[in-house]
């Protein structure tokens, strides 16, 4: 995954919802967010990371994709970074957590990207990788992309600015 | 309503709801026909069943920018309705319903937007009201208020869909798309149920395909 692509620019892979995916430099990984939040876990020495999109909290034991679940979906990704990085240790790794808007503020589950951003916070605590950016909340959708090469995850709202986190 | 399609496949459901949503599109093209003062009418496309990825693409690509106005559902029929007004067309409707020129209304302002709200209360209270007097229900259906966003396609929809989301792999939803006189492209309203509104659509979950089931190709990875 760390080839470039036609034209020397770095291959850029969307990760779609309830999916995750891990990369080394100079890869680009990027994905969309509403209510949903993106955990994004980095190795900045390796320049190698991974981003999950997850849509709900908890499986609360349901089976029907791991990559739906924060509590599932982060073990997932991490086991696949530890493959890629050729040892499974949590040093050298920090994280980002993005996502988590209420869309619509008098729908059903207008609340659950709160619970989605709590869930990311609790499971990384567990697993003692530190958190060192928060872009989460507000009633926007996200435009989310993290740069292996730099490290820099950068964050794209509609109709406003483009920052880095 | 029960043909396959290339992206996602047309779900079958009972004759008799088949005739409620097909009610619900006359009722809604009747009420925007009023509302505008030209001719409208809204056609339903089908009762859709597909993975999340396609469920979250229905009003356009992901990451197009899209002026939409959702409304939450309450009651027997929980959900959500998502009206969108994509396209180049998007302010003509504020220019027809001001009586102003085309191309008078240049952006989303509070006029804008409050017609736009409007719009979507009308077109999607008589979709659901008609919709509710065709099928049996126990509880009134109760619309809340519009609300406008203009946002990613995507995240409006990934927001429409988390309830089913949380019981199943596979979504549904009831799609429409309008032909309206003057406005040549791009409005549709989706209809996501919630996952205890499916029931009364006579699609429950338990007849859905049980989660599992990604392909696990590329894009991202789900073994």
């Amino acid at each position: 995954m760390s080839d470039r692509e036609a034209g020397g620019q770095p291959q850029t892979i969307s990760v779609m919802i309830g999916r995750w995916a891990v990369a080394a430099s100079p890869a680009v990984l990027r994905t969309l967010l509403g209510s949903c939040v993106s955990i994004v876990v980095i190795d900045r020495t390796a320049r190698i990371g991974g981003l999950c999109h997850v849509v709900l909290p908890e499986a609360r034991g349901r089976e029907d994709g791991l990559g739906k679940y924060a509590d599932t979906a982060v073990p997932a990704m991490l086991s696949d970074l530890d493959r890629l990085r050729g040892r499974p240790a949590r040093s050298g790794l920090v994280a980002s957590i993005v996502g988590g808007a209420a869309m619509f503020k008098s729908a059903p589950g207008s609340d659950v990207g709160r619970l989605n951003a709590e869930a990311a916070e609790r499971i990384l605590e567990g697993m003692r990788i530190p958190v060192f950016a928060r872009d989460l909340g507000g009633s926007s959708g996200r435009n989310v992309s993290v740069d292996l090469a730099s490290g820099v995850v950068r964050v794209r709202v509609p109709g406003g600015p483009t920052y880095d986190l | 309503m029960n043909d396959d399609d290339e992206a996602g496949q047309r779900r079958s459901v009972p004759r008799r709801i088949e005739d409620a949503i097909r009610k619900g599109g006359e009722a809604a093209s009747e009420s925007l026909s009023r509302w505008l003062g030209r001719e409208a009418r809204i056609e339903v496309s089908g009762v859709r069943l597909g993975d999340l990825a396609e469920a979250v693409e229905v009003l356009g690509p992901g990451d197009e920018l899209v002026a939409a106005c959702g409304m939450a559902l309450q009651g027997d029929l929980s959900g959500t309705v998502l009206l969108g007004f994509g396209g180049e067309s998007a302010l003509t409707m504020v220019d027809a319903l001001l009586g102003q020129p085309p191309g008078t209304a240049r952006e989303w302002g509070q006029l804008e937007r409050s017609a736009a709200e409007e719009t979507t209360n009308i077109v999607a209270c008589a979709f659901v009201n008609a919709l509710a007097g065709s099928i049996e229900h126990r509880s009134p259906m109760v619309p809340g208020p519009p609300e406008f966003r203009l946002d990613f396609a995507g995240s409006l929809l990934q927001f429409a869909v988390i309830d089913q989301a949380s019981r199943s792999e596979r979504i549904v939803l009831v799609e429409t798309r309008f032909l309206i006189e003057g406005i040549e492209d791009g409005w549709s309203l989706v209809l996501v149920p919630g996952a205890e509104g499916l029931g009364l659509l006579g699609v429950g979950l338990a007849a859905l395909p049980e989660g599992g089931g990604p392909d696990g190709g590329p894009p991202g990875r789900e073994p």
